[in-house]
């Protein structure tokens, strides 16, 4: 048999989900006998510049270097793997999409031009992604059994249920009754409630479910005495990209007057100069914030359907980039993980 | 004619880095070592957020010492809150620690650096020939990942440690198979130590100020003051000494002391802290006839297998003390302060520094890590150490200048993550 051929990749992250997949320590050197691991810049001299049947990205685009990278990565695998939350949701970084500027336009970077005109976002937004292992870390087992199914040519399953569910399973006393901000009932599971059996609330590093309903746990939180801000940023720290638009980058230096806009004008703006790659995204958020809490329950469904957003080759005409606009309202993150074998 | 050699995409070294290197008739014209991950502005993130939720979002900062951001940040949180943790906390903390250590030590000595001194290009390449090194590897780095589990909840970004105490105490049935686990290892530590001692390393000497922190009872992790063999100070007056610059090549800052260039980590820590080496460690440092302090860089990696040894031993005196009583963590009520966190973690001395409101939450945030702080002396050793390499063909300098780099262990993850900055002039 032909061994296929694996890249590890990383972007701007910690190297956390790479580790992840090397702290599987007993299965290493097995899994090296079965794939060829052409690239792994953390253990591994060689650049590699030829095709592979996999790539798994971590981290997020969070520099010029970074998109390049990503798109340099994409047009040489076959299947490509958005590793880990920064690659899938953004994470942390990507909460800076939310941060007023003036709360890090101290930091020194708004001198690297590098780093401050690219936006920080996961890499779906650049590149077309045909897996999401979700999670802060990755479980390790999960990106296990994604190896081991490609290699039986089984199409790797993503985990259907909310981390409730585990968490139930786990037998361990719900942390909402104890009070605490805990974000399980619409967390996509998959991690073995890994962080509330250590008691620790879920914080939702896995990205809402297709049908979470936010509008709900958020009204559960706020009787439990958090206030709707505290619950915004908390939903926001590890996937805010999957619940809201991508808001225009604000440049650091120059702090736009467009934030004191009204809604209304703020829009208008935007529909003046959509950008490409955010225009679906914007849609969906647009909802969000128009709907009050009862009428939501409806359209719940669609807050969490994160869109993809299909690289597009520069040769592509106009007539495909429409359809591709249109349809992905209803291409749930679930659908996309399950794409494999196309 | 000027030789100019860049280097871009480090590799075997955590995060991104680039150099670049200018030759011209057998002077250096040119040294500029920088980071290139992109900034992911935790500082500015983590104001408005309660104080209480810097933990899980500072941790995210590096998957490597995860851990020790944590600890990290819930100590600065509890300096600025007046809280005390009870001994055992202050214990497990230690010991979640020393996993880490155990796991990076392990990981950096034997798949990062030794394929350089094998002449392999990579651990994976290297396992076919020297299966009983990366077995060894790998089961050290499995029993620092058991250690964070049982006490933490998860190898990486540990769940269970919080400001104030422990979320959930591990069982002692869990400490006690830990101690039997950490007391198997310490035949492995000793192989490690072995291997990476004796060691032919590059002859090197380049003297610098190494600093570790110190608290004279015992080799240091959680507690003590600033230290080098010239001055003292506390963790409080870091600002007073310790700057931090910006140069243009790089999207991480330079941290100097008082405009000189400085070195932390496990160099450091064995230069300034050799004498409360447990017992074993210290007799493979006598044994070994090396002189105290050590000057070159390199042998930080001989500085790490000592200490893997040690803290091993470490962890076992550890589990052996403590004797799991349920306790609650303490309560946290807020109150306005500042709070400085400063731990040694794998690579040097880490530093959280937050400025907490009333109600909690964070208005000021200042992390700097260990490799923003190596930068310059990284930097300044490679300038120093390039003519002795200047003779070697291309590929041979590269991976000499390759070795110094990595023998620091640098994160550049981290080191790009932060800061204000003082414009030296």
């Amino acid at each position: 048999m032909v061994k296929p051929t694996v890249g590890f990749y990383d972007l701007t992250g910690c190297n956390g989900c790479l580790l992840s997949f090397v702290f599987n320590e007993a299965e290493l050197l097995d899994i090296a006998k079965h794939v060829d691991i052409k690239s792994f810049r953390f253990v591994k001299e060689v650049k590699e510049d030829k095709p592979l049947d996999i790539a798994f990205v971590e981290g997020l685009v969070a520099s010029n270097k970074d998109v390049e990278s990503v798109k340099e990565i994409r047009a040489r695998a076959k299947v490509l793997v958005a590793l880990g939350a920064c690659a899938c949701t953004g994470c942390i970084p990507a909460m800076k999409n939310f941060t007023d500027p003036s709360k890090y336009s101290y930091l020194t970077y708004s001198k690297i031009k590098e780093t401050t005109d690219v936006q920080p976002v996961p890499i779906n937004v650049h590149v077309q992604v045909d897996y999401f292992i979700p999670g802060c870390p990755p479980d390790k087992k999960q990106i296990l059994e994604f190896i081991k199914d490609v290699l039986l040519g089984k199409k790797p399953q993503d985990y259907d249920r909310p981390v409730c569910f585990e968490c139930r399973l786990n037998e361990n006393r719900c942390l909402l009754d104890d009070n605490k901000m805990c974000l399980g009932p619409i967390t996509r599971g998959g991690c073995n409630s890994i962080c509330t059996n250590g008691k620790l609330e879920c914080w939702g590093c896995r990205g809402p479910m297709p049908d979470a309903n936010l509008p709900l746990i958020a009204k559960l939180l706020e009787q439990k005495g958090y206030s709707k801000e505290q619950v915004k940023l908390r939903m926001r720290t590890f996937a805010a990209l999957m619940m809201e638009k991508l808001p225009e980058q604000k440049l650091i230096i120059v702090k736009k007057k467009a934030e004191k806009k009204t809604k209304k004008t703020a829009k208008k703006i935007k529909k003046a100069k959509p950008k490409k790659a955010v225009k679906k995204v914007k849609k969906t958020a647009k909802k969000i914030k128009k709907v009050k809490i009862k009428k939501q329950a409806k359209k719940v469904r669609k807050i969490a359907v994160k869109k993809k957003i299909p690289a597009k080759p520069k040769s592509a005409n106009t007539t495909t980039k429409k359809k591709a606009v249109k349809k992905p309202a209803k291409k749930s993150f679930l659908s996309m993980i399950k794409r494999l074998g196309k | 004619m000027t030789k100019t050699i860049k280097l871009e995409h480090i590799t075997k070294i955590e995060g991104h880095a680039n150099l670049t290197l200018a030759i011209d008739g057998g002077k250096v014209k040119k040294c500029e070592l920088g980071s290139v991950e992109g900034s992911r502005y935790f500082e500015g993130l983590l104001k408005g957020r309660k104080c209480t939720e810097a933990p899980e979002i500072t941790s995210r900062i590096c998957g490597i010492c995860s851990c020790a951001h944590t600890i990290c940040s819930i100590q600065a949180i509890e300096s600025a809150l007046g809280i005390k943790p009870s001994r055992q906390t202050m214990m497990l903390r230690e010991l979640v620690m020393i996993g880490e250590r155990i796991r990076s030590h392990a990981t950096h000595l034997y798949f990062l650096m030794l394929p350089d001194y094998l002449g392999f290009e990579s651990a994976l390449d290297m396992s076919s020939k020297y299966k009983n090194e990366v077995a060894n590897a790998l089961r050290l780095t499995k029993l620092g990942n058991e250690i964070i589990t049982a006490i933490g909840g998860r190898e990486m970004h540990p769940v269970s440690l919080q400001a104030g105490g422990m979320l959930k105490l591990p069982s002692q049935e869990q400490i006690d198979d830990l101690r039997r686990k950490l007391q198997e290892a310490q035949k492995d530590a000793a192989t490690a130590a072995k291997l990476f001692t004796t060691l032919k390393y590059p002859k090197f000497d380049n003297e610098t100020e190494y600093f570790s922190l110190y608290d004279g009872l015992n080799y240091p992790m959680l507690t003590g003051d600033l230290v080098s063999k010239t001055s003292r100070f506390k963790k409080e007056e870091y600002e007073k000494y310790i700057t931090e610059y910006h140069e243009p090549i790089s999207t991480s800052n330079f941290v100097v002391k008082k405009d000189k260039k400085y070195m932390v980590g496990a160099l450091s820590r064995l230069n300034n802290n050799h004498k409360f080496l447990s017992k074993n460690a210290r007799k493979i440092l006598i044994d070994s006839k090396q002189k105290m302090p050590i000057l070159n860089p390199f042998m930080n990696n001989f500085a790490q297998a000592i200490e893997l040894v040690h803290y091993v031993d470490r962890a076992v005196e550890l589990t052996r003390k403590i004797e799991i009583a349920q306790e609650q963590p303490v309560e946290i009520k807020f109150k306005k302060g500042r709070g400085i966190g400063m731990i040694e973690v794998p690579r040097g001395i880490l530093l959280h520094d937050y400025e907490v409101n009333e109600k909690g939450e964070i208005t000021k945030a200042n992390i700097i890590t260990p490799t923003a702080q190596n930068l310059l002396n990284m930097q300044e050793d490679i300038r120093a150490f390039l003519p002795s390499v200047m003779k070697l063909p291309e590929p041979k300098l590269v991976l000499e200048i390759e070795k110094l780099i990595r023998s620091y262990d640098p994160c550049f993850s981290c080191s790009s993550h932060f800061l204000r900055v003082k414009w030296e002039k």
